[in-house]
């Protein structure tokens, strides 16, 4: 479709799979486009394999389940291994470096590592890893606002826990740092 | 969106326990009820919340419950119960993954025979299956009229991925009516009078000025318990005439038919809607191919599968079940055509799969 972006987000529950990918779909809500998505768990409440499809698009959205990604952003070895291939030929596959063994091998799609445990490991919340990876993936594929993402963000989280709202906008601008940087070094 | 709808719909009592995928519906009413003039209860079991709700029903009040397939096996004594009562009731199936407790996050389509024929005598109780959040909040209001309207038990059946899915809607395109009500009685007539079996009884409610007698075993028009009376056996037809007499106004469909062409695409609930996406592909490869999107799945919308038929030589109809359930209830209206399955358990069908499917026919 066009116009429209699709990404799947994988991961163990508890790495914050489902919230990331509910960020992404009110934030692009909040700009007035079509969203869909679509979560998909085992019975576990943590530890257990977790991933959500998000649909953004200019038009209504007609399935919300689908099989190539435009981007998948994968935070563990078995997603991995399930998603690597999934990805459309150009896509992103975006990975966090330290919970992926073996990594990618595909040469048709742009991959990127990045630290984001370690990096939220500095901030001293690892729960914002999903954050730090949610920003390099927007410094790849610009189809939200950050801004928007600040005001999902408001959404998503329960009020009891809006005083680590400043947390988690530093860790969107590290991911957003940390993915440019990684560009740029591509470049050279 | 089903809270939603339900509470528009002046749904004022709700009584479930909680079971995975249904959870957000109970969790949804016990939020939203209390503050919108209704009650919202949390039963010890399923049997209890079934029960709780055709209470409430007989007293007056629009009422509702929600579960999944193992707490609807728990319930179908207590719907049959409702039927035979003529007891206003919706219950909101959200389907996974069978037999018994199966998978608890994993979608299915695998109840659509077990919601029907749940009833011992197969009585037609009305269906209705959304395929998108839109369609949750304005077949939960059509679930609800249908319910009152025609005083039986109305299953709004969905499965985990309609229920889990959040998708972005206009909340300015949501039908601001609220759902029919009930007949009432005449004063002094009896409690489940009528004079031609198709005719709906009005509702007097247990606990007014009048006496009401409410019994699951076969009775006459008072209420009143008999063994085999020609009023009794009446009464027992009556249940099924008042809603096969009106089989026409229960059809729900979305139909995209083609001129020319030969093959069409049957399906509900989600799956509808990954064969809606195979069908626009199939028409951008040049493949004209019919499609037919079924909201109310009993009592079959006969009249339209009919029409969406005229000149095809092959169906395809895609479910989420191994068996082919829905298929095989339809199968006799398709004489002569050759009809397929798209069948699979376990995880979604795709697009693709459809698409593959209809390209096959070719």
């Amino acid at each position: 479709m066009n116009g429209s972006h699709e990404i799947v987000i994988a991961g163990f529950g508890g790495q914050g799979v489902l919230s990331l990918g509910q960020i992404i779909a009110y934030a692009a809500m909040i700009e007035g486009k079509e969203v869909s998505w679509m979560p998909s768990y085992g019975p576990e409440m943590r530890g257990g394999t977790a991933n959500c499809i998000v649909i953004v698009s200019p038009a209504r959205i007609s399935s919300p389940i689908i099989t190539r990604f435009d981007s998948a952003i994968v935070l563990n070895q078995p997603s991995m291994e399930k998603f690597e291939s999934a990805v459309k030929p150009g896509g992103l596959l975006l990975y966090e470096a330290s919970t992926v063994l073996h990594p990618p091998t595909r040469t048709d799609i742009d991959i990127l590592s990045v630290e984001a445990l370690k990096e939220a490991n500095k901030l001293m919340k690892k729960q914002v890893a999903n954050m730090i990876l949610l920003g390099s993936f927007l410094s790849r594929k610009p189809i939200i606002e950050v801004a928007n993402v600040l005001s999902a963000l408001k959404k998503v989280l329960p009020e009891r826990h809006h005083h680590l709202l400043p947390l988690n906008a530093k860790a969107l601008e590290i991911g957003i740092a940390l993915g440019s940087a990684v560009a740029v070094e591509q470049n050279q | 969106m089903i809270v939603e709808g339900a509470v528009q719909a002046g749904c004022k009592f709700f009584a479930g326990y909680p079971i995975t995928p249904a959870t957000g519906i109970f969790k949804g009413m016990v939020d939203m009820l209390p503050g919108r003039g209704g009650l919202a209860l949390s039963a010890p079991d399923e049997i209890s919340a079934i029960a709780y709700a055709i209470g409430a029903s007989l007293r007056g009040l629009k009422a509702m419950t929600a579960t999944s397939g193992p707490g609807w096996a728990l319930m179908t004594e207590s719907v049959q119960f409702a039927l035979m009562t003529e007891t206003p009731l919706v219950i909101a199936l959200v389907q996974r993954l069978g037999p018994s407790t199966g998978g608890a996050t994993q979608g299915a389509q695998g109840d659509v025979l077990l919601a029907e024929y749940c009833t011992s005598g197969g009585y037609t109780i009305p269906v209705l299956c959304p395929a998108t959040a839109m369609e949750c909040y304005s077949l939960a209001i059509l679930a609800f009229t249908w319910a009152e309207v025609y005083r039986t038990p109305v299953v709004l059946l969905t499965d985990k991925e309609i229920a889990m899915t959040s998708e972005r809607i206009d909340d300015h395109a949501l039908c601001p009516m609220t759902a029919q009500d009930r007949p009432t009685a005449k004063a002094g007539s009896a409690a489940y009078a009528f004079e031609f079996p198709q005719e709906i009884p009005g509702f007097r409610p247990v606990g007014g000025y009048e006496k009401v007698t409410v019994t699951g075993s076969a009775h006459d028009k008072q209420g009143r318990l008999q063994k085999n009376s020609p009023e009794t056996v009446q009464v027992l037809r009556h249940l099924e005439e008042k809603i096969r007499w009106r089989e026409q106004d229960f059809s729900v469909v979305e139909s995209d038919l083609q001129a020319g062409a030969e093959t069409l695409v049957v399906s509900y609930g989600v799956t509808s809607r990954a064969a809606l996406q195979a069908v626009v592909r199939a028409r951008a490869e040049g493949t004209a191919v019919s499609f037919l999107a079924i909201k109310s799945l009993f009592p079959v919308p006969k009249k339209a599968i009919v029409k969406a038929l005229a000149g095809i030589r092959t169906v395809i109809v895609p479910e989420e079940n191994l068996t082919g359930l829905y298929r095989s209830v339809l199968s006799s209206l398709f004489h002569g055509a050759d009809v397929r399955g798209v069948n699979k358990v376990g995880s979604m069908i795709t697009p693709g799969e459809i698409l593959e499917a209809v390209k096959e026919v070719q």
